[in-house]
């Protein structure tokens, strides 16, 4: 399991309201207090591969126009990089 | 509260603190809310330290448990970052865990790497000095840490007395560094990073910030979304993710900055734009000799106005390529003192033949147009590496510099410094050592063909994939009978593998360390978790070789006294066998080496405060001066009345002046052709440079599997049109071939960036893919930095000959 803090940035339109259900909606997320357009939020994640493709995801969604990764736990990480 | 709700609190509260300065634009230690590391519970304990990749020097909060980096948040009481990381940054701490760490001393016997005791190690980099001292070199690193480039310094230059230290900064700043010393008479930035959240325009000289400094970008972008106005301009030669952000993208010919520079003065000075109040107050004018120096010829404004005719926008629009339009548009905003305009660079003006030249140049029309020292208007250079200024131009690592801004050429200089390391008159040389270049080109030859460096010890490097023009420079000695390479890593990078003495180091958050990023902020941090098997810190393997000299009877190793050249005591003033490793951690060596350093930091207006200061803070920028009620305040602006404590008369005093008289120097260089141009045989350009995702030679990064995984390999980025007249598609693999060297490598077309027609573009960061087989070794004859972005090759398919 892998945990996150990121930030959103959604767009000044009115894909930002469908974006913000959205991410309310979604169980991998727990959505903080916006300040302003900013959607602080920490993301759960089996394992970072599949937080990577969380972040590409929301990247990805209608009305989200950033998003910027804050910080990451990896205590459960086993590194498999390249020798 | 379980570790997992723990974990959630942290990250949100890490969130919400970098939203509401993303949104307010202010400090975030000031958002509501729980601070990262305040949060309650769990049994993580973290604290501060800067990042180990980039020069802007983000601080991170280090997770820790159980002796183990477990969490990275950004720290949002950094002024440098807010609270915010870029992707490398935020997996730092995976770059101790990779699986492959060197934990133990190596030595090739019979051409296979062994493992032998720190003991024995230790006494062959003795026996190596012992047997030649005047042949034994040290080529460091802009991210060694302060107290480990000074003590590595130290023993070079007060021991072995020889000078013959070099670090791998003389391939990214070097030409920063004759910049500033030829226009103001002292190296590094007159502004700092807030001119980025003042300026009104941001011109990006070759440079690639939203890859290469990303935090910082994203502090001039961040603007933007706020609403505010800020023109982002562009020069480049190829697009990039920069280009994405800018409003004027303005690509020109590879080495034709220098002409555009040109076209900008003298559009300023024919139209009378040019700010004649600063001018006469603060400048005189200067023109190059033959051979060139620092100092130069002095010129009248009437010769300066002269030698600028012929940068016509014309004319520069048919060196450059740029328009002429745009060349008057980039005058028209010099020409406006309403807005504020800040200048930004790094690799593309620095890694050039010129780079000395366009550095002056681009000073030299902020000086000329007046946009100098109020916050947001100012020419500022940025570095690579973390401590690319700390430890290198401050610590004074170069192979003719001493600490603090001394050089070995001056007596008074030699002589300050010979007595704060309290060493007998004249034991600091007059001669620099040889800089990367020479120092390397000598152990590459036999001893009775020139080749009179015998040993080189290697930290915190990897000039095997980093050095230019490597089958050259590097790979001879590795054949050469007598030459003997010291490698001290973390990693068995390609120059450790290469290595006949494998040092294994402790790297980041496993030594103590300070460092000091781009904009003069010296930063400081503890160790908090152990390095792994043996390895040690690299400090600890300097320190510890000198004493065996010491014991040895090295008179080097002396003070004028008779007493060892680094002596540090312990609270009750008894000394400390520090050189003895499990000793190495009774006292602070880093705070006893920099409170020494320190003593050099004032003669040139550096000044440092005492280490303590720096525990205290996220960096201080110097100089750190103390106040009457003995805090210590940092300077922003130099040179500027309103912030630098050392201006005393008028509103900007550049009391370093080359020519003594408080004055700046604005120079006129003219555009000269690159040393290789395309041509028939070779007819497209090479330039190299970084991707987001990784670091330097990638030893690091590609070791962290989420960067390795988003970017595993290097690359050939083509332009699609050139692509199709070689009949070659995207992915295919191809071969990339200079007069120099060749490699294989796959195309990416239509990739992150695009080329200019005519010009393709790979990435250093894969050791596997070593691209500086291909490019050239010629240099800038002042700052001797090579040019890494411009040569000539050619592509062609595999199987196919070449023509
Ligand atoms: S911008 Fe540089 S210093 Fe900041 S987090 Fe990224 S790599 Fe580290």
């Amino acid at each position: 399991m892998t945990v996150s803090g990121l930030v959103v940035t959604l767009t000044r339109d009115a894909d930002a309201r469908s974006a913000l259900a959205r991410l309310h909606a979604d169980p991998r997320l727990t959505l903080g207090e916006p300040v302003a357009d900013r959607l602080p939020l920490v993301a759960e994640a089996p394992d970072a591969r599949a937080g990577e493709a969380l972040v590409r995801e929301l990247e990805a969604t209608p009305g989200v126009a950033r998003v910027d990764v804050i910080s990451i736990d990896f205590s459960s990480e086993d590194p498999d990089g390249p020798s | 509260m379980d570790r997992r709700d723990f974990l959630k609190t942290t990250a949100l509260a890490a969130a919400s603190a970098a939203a509401y300065r993303l949104a307010q634009g202010g400090d975030s230690a000031a958002a509501p809310g729980t601070r990262v590391t305040d949060a309650p519970g769990g049994d993580v304990t973290w604290d501060k330290a800067p990042c180990r990749f980039c020069g802007t020097g983000c601080h991170v909060q280090v997770g820790v448990r159980g002796g183990k980096v477990v969490a990275i948040a950004g720290d949002d009481k950094a002024e440098v970052n807010k609270g915010l990381l870029c992707v490398k940054g935020y997996h730092v701490g995976l770059a101790l865990y990779g699986k492959d760490r060197l934990t133990r001393p190596l030595l090739r016997k019979n051409g296979k790497l062994e493992p032998i005791t720190w003991d024995q190690a230790l006494d062959i980099v003795a026996d190596r000095v012992m047997q030649n001292p005047a042949g034994f070199a040290i080529y460091g690193s802009g991210q060694w840490t302060i107290p480990e480039g000074y003590a590595a310094n130290k023993l070079i230059k007060a021991g072995l007395a020889n000078n013959q230290i070099d670090p791998n900064a003389r391939l990214c700043m070097a030409s920063a560094v004759t910049g500033f010393l030829s226009t103001y008479g002292v190296d590094e930035p007159a502004g700092c990073y807030d001119d980025l959240d003042a300026a009104d325009v941001i011109i990006m000289w070759g440079n690639n910030p939203a890859e290469m400094h990303p935090v910082l970008f994203s502090r001039i972008v961040d603007r933007r979304s706020r609403g505010e106005d800020v023109k982002i301009i562009d020069l480049t030669t190829r697009r990039t993710r920069t280009s994405g952000f800018s409003q004027h993208t303005l690509f020109f010919k590879p080495q034709s900055d220098l002409a555009i520079a040109n076209g900008i003065a003298h559009l300023l000075v024919e139209r009378g734009t040019f700010d004649r109040a600063f001018v006469d107050a603060y400048c005189n004018f200067r023109q190059r000799t033959e051979p060139p120096t620092l100092d130069g010829q002095a010129m009248s404004f009437e010769q300066y106005k002269a030698a600028l005719a012929d940068y016509t926008p014309e004319k520069v629009e048919e060196i450059s390529g740029v328009s002429a339009a745009d060349i008057r548009m980039l005058a028209d905003l010099f020409g406006n003192r309403d807005l504020k305009i800040t200048s930004l660079w790094c690799m593309g003006m620095n890694q050039h033949t010129r780079g000395t030249a366009i550095n002056d140049l681009v000073h030299g029309i902020h000086l000329l147009s007046g946009h100098f020292g109020r916050p947001g208007d100012a020419p500022t250079s940025l570095t690579g590496q973390p401590s690319a200024c700390g430890t290198v131009r401050e610590a004074g690592t170069l192979a003719h510099a001493l600490p603090g801004g001394f050089v070995v050429a001056k007596p008074e200089h030699r002589q300050k410094a010979e007595e704060i390391w309290n060493l007998p008159a004249g034991r600091i040389k007059d001669k620099p050592g040889y800089h990367t270049v020479e120092m390397w080109r000598r152990f590459s030859k036999p001893a009775d063909q020139g080749g009179d460096i015998d040993t080189i010890w290697v930290q915190v490097t990897n000039p095997a994939r980093s050095l230019p023009n490597i089958n050259e420079l590097f790979e001879p000695s590795r054949k050469l009978p007598g030459k003997f390479l010291i490698v001290s890593d973390v990693y068995p990078t390609a120059t450790a593998m290469a290595a006949d003495l494998v040092l294994p180091s402790a790297m980041w958050v496993e030594k103590n360390g300070m460092f000091g990023n781009s904009e003069r902020r010296t930063q400081q941090w503890f160790k908090m978790v152990p390095p792994p098997g043996e390895a040690r810190d690299d400090c600890w393997q300097t320190l510890a070789v000198a004493r065996r000299l010491y014991d040895r009877g090295l008179p080097g190793m002396k003070d004028k006294d008779g007493k060892f050249l680094f002596d540090i005591k312990d609270a009750a003033g008894k000394s400390v066998p520090f050189w003895e490793w499990p000793r190495y951690y009774d006292v602070n060596v880093d705070r006893a080496l920099f409170e020494e350093y320190r003593k050099f930091s004032r003669f040139k207006h550096k000044d440092l405060a005492p280490y303590d200061e720096y525990v205290k803070a996220r960096g201080l920028r110097w100089p750190v001066v103390e106040q009457p009620d003995g805090s210590w305040r940092e300077t922003r602006f130099r040179f500027s009345k309103h912030d630098d404590p050392y201006v005393t008369k008028g509103e900007h005093q550049f009391y370093h002046s080359v020519t003594k008289d408080d004055r700046a120097l604005i120079w006129f260089h003219p555009y000269d052709p690159p040393p290789e141009s395309p041509d028939a045989d070779y007819p497209l350009w090479l330039c190299t440079g970084r991707v987001i995702e990784h670091w330097h030679t990638g030893t690091m990064t590609m070791r962290i599997p989420q960067l390795q995984r988003a970017m595993p390999e290097a690359y050939v980025e083509m332009h699609r049109d050139d692509a199709r007249a070689l009949g070659v598609q995207d992915g295919e693999i191809v071969i990339v071939e200079s007069r120099r060297g060749s490699l294989e490598l796959p195309v990416w077309l239509d990739g992150r960036a695009e080329p200019a027609r005519g010009s393709v573009f790979v990435p250093f960061f894969d050791e596997r893919l070593a691209i500086n087989r291909a490019t050239l070794d010629a240099h800038d004859p002042l700052s001797k930095q090579p040019d890494y972005k411009k040569c000539a090759v050619r592509v062609r398919r595999r199987g196919k000959a070449a023509p």
